[in-house]
């Protein structure tokens, strides 16, 4: 069922939150092979959904997401228990004394919290290969990957244990494990999402956001944390070309084709520098993560997955000169980037070159050359939330494996792209 | 930009795994643990190609 049904169902006491909880909890049961999920909140599950119940039996209204079961990425803080951020030597970090703010508006709409979910170390890679609680399975085929660093996340929806979930996006980590998996996914306009309580990567991309099963779900929950559930409009539509029509597999490149006659085939355009929009998101990136994390690893550096703290030690030595270059090439970019969007406010692009990799062939082939998934499935999200953009990651309706596009709006028109996406895109999602 | 001027101008990438990862400990400040040597190489290396494209962009 989806957060819409859920909630109307249990608002109307044609069902209760209590049942809704122990259906997700069986499902959560039943799919631990995927990995997705990394601790279930039974207890604390039960506990929201009969304070749910007992709102509806004295006749009051429990919120737009009333008994409505979610998981949450393991880099939000939850009440009592530790933040992991996906690393093994976080587990018995001393426990959060609240829940993060995004969490406390979920609770106050009606919504029940079942399970933390699985993720890259630090929220640092693109596939979910976590050293500690394995690696998530893709729900569309388990030889493969479900995308990272939020795979826990999408793999839960895709696999129906929950309606939605919670993901964090810093250049790609909702957008890519959502259209491997066939989900829906946005990564807010920067910072319009309340941050408070989440594990930080990169402070100058960082963004919580919602992965679901359905565009109207997106939009029902990104309106309780966003706190303005309004529709707005925005203008017309084109498709970016240039890189972001490199490197894709023939089954994307069919899969944009036909979304492009679905459109009416609107116009293809370009954008100078992505290539260097996308390496110097790379080094904004590995500058502020290893910063962050160098007093860490000075202490423990073997406390860390290595695959992650190798990338971080060598971030953690760039000079702050190479960060203030990666900022002045963001007002470049951006400024190209305003000029294109004051006449297409919506851009059209793939969000992954094809479908999930293999586990067993942890690569993608980038100009013939196989490179490694974990650092270059961000491709074509890097650049874009390079400019902190909003962006709704579509899945796209394909034979086969799952493939998806981002779906790219200005600055602040979060709502307007949701509807946007909800209303000309429902034909071929 | 000239050699003397470049931030990363310590990072050669032609450089031995050793040599490039003492670099990079020098530079972040703290002894690298032995297994990190040939990750935190490739990793330099990797961070110098895309410095090089964006400074390239920005000359």
């Amino acid at each position: 069922m989806t957060a819409w049904d859920i909630a109307a169902a249990v608002r109307a006491g044609t069902t209760s939150a209590r049942a809704e909880a122990e259906a997700a909890l069986a499902r959560i049961a039943a799919g631990a092979d995927l990995l997705a999920v990394t601790r279930v909140l039974a207890e604390r599950a039960l506990a929201e959904a009969d304070a749910v119940d007992a709102q509806v039996a004295r006749g009051e209204d429990p919120g737009p997401l009333a008994g409505v079961p979610y998981g949450v990425k393991d880099l939000f803080d939850v009440a009592g228990l530790s933040t992991t951020a996906g690393a093994g030597a976080r587990e018995h970090a001393p426990a959060a004394a609240a829940d993060a703010e995004a969490i406390r508006r979920l609770r106050a709409a009606g919504a029940v919290l079942v399970c933390t979910l699985n993720m890259d170390e630090y929220a640092y890679g693109f596939v979910t290969d976590n050293a500690r609680w394995g690696i998530t399975r893709n729900p569309r085929d388990p030889a493969r990957f479900a995308g990272g660093s939020s795979g826990g996340s999408a793999a839960a929806v895709a696999a129906g244990l929950v309606s939605f979930a919670l993901g964090s996006d810093t250049n790609g980590s909702i957008r890519i494990p959502s259209s491997l998996c066939g989900v829906w996914g946005i990564k807010p306009t920067h910072e319009s999402l309340p941050l408070a309580g989440v594990f930080p990567f990169v402070e100058t991309l960082d963004d919580i956001g919602v992965m679901a099963g359905s565009a109207a779900d997106l939009a029902l929950v990104d309106g309780v944390l966003r706190g303005d559930a309004g529709v707005a409009e925005t203008g017309p539509v084109a498709i970016l070309g240039g890189w972001f029509a490199r490197h894709l597999s023939p089954e994307m490149q069919d899969a944009m084709a036909a979304l492009a006659r679905r459109l009416g085939d609107p116009p293809v355009v370009e954008i100078a520098g992505v290539e260097a929009a996308r390496s110097a998101a790379f080094l904004l990136t590995a500058y502020e993560g290893g910063h962050f994390h160098a007093p860490m690893l000075a202490r423990e550096a073997m406390g860390y997955d290595p695959a992650t703290r190798d990338r971080l030690i060598a971030g953690a030595a760039l000079p702050n000169a190479v960060h203030a270059a990666a900022l002045a090439y963001r007002a470049v970019f951006a400024a190209r980037m305003a000029a294109l969007q004051a006449r297409w406010p919506v851009l059209i692009a793939p969000t992954v070159p094809g479908p999930a990799p293999l586990i067993a062939d942890p690569t993608i082939p980038i100009d013939g050359v196989p490179r490694p998934a974990r650092a270059n499935l961000g491709l074509f999200t890097q650049p874009i939330s390079f400019l902190g953009l909003p962006v709704v990651a579509m899945p796209l309706a394909v034979p086969g494996l799952p493939l998806g596009v981002q779906v790219i709006g200005r600055r602040g028109d979060d709502r307007a792209l949701l509807a946007w996406a909800a209303r000309e895109m429902r034909d071929v999602a | 930009m000239s050699a003397s001027d470049d931030p990363l101008a310590f990072l050669d990438p032609a450089a031995e795994d050793a040599t490039l990862a003492a670099a990079v400990a020098e530079h972040a400040g703290f002894a690298l643990p032995e297994g990190c040597v040939p990750g935190v190489a490739a990793n330099a290396r990797l961070l110098r190609d895309h410095w090089a494209v964006v400074k390239a962009a920005l000359a």
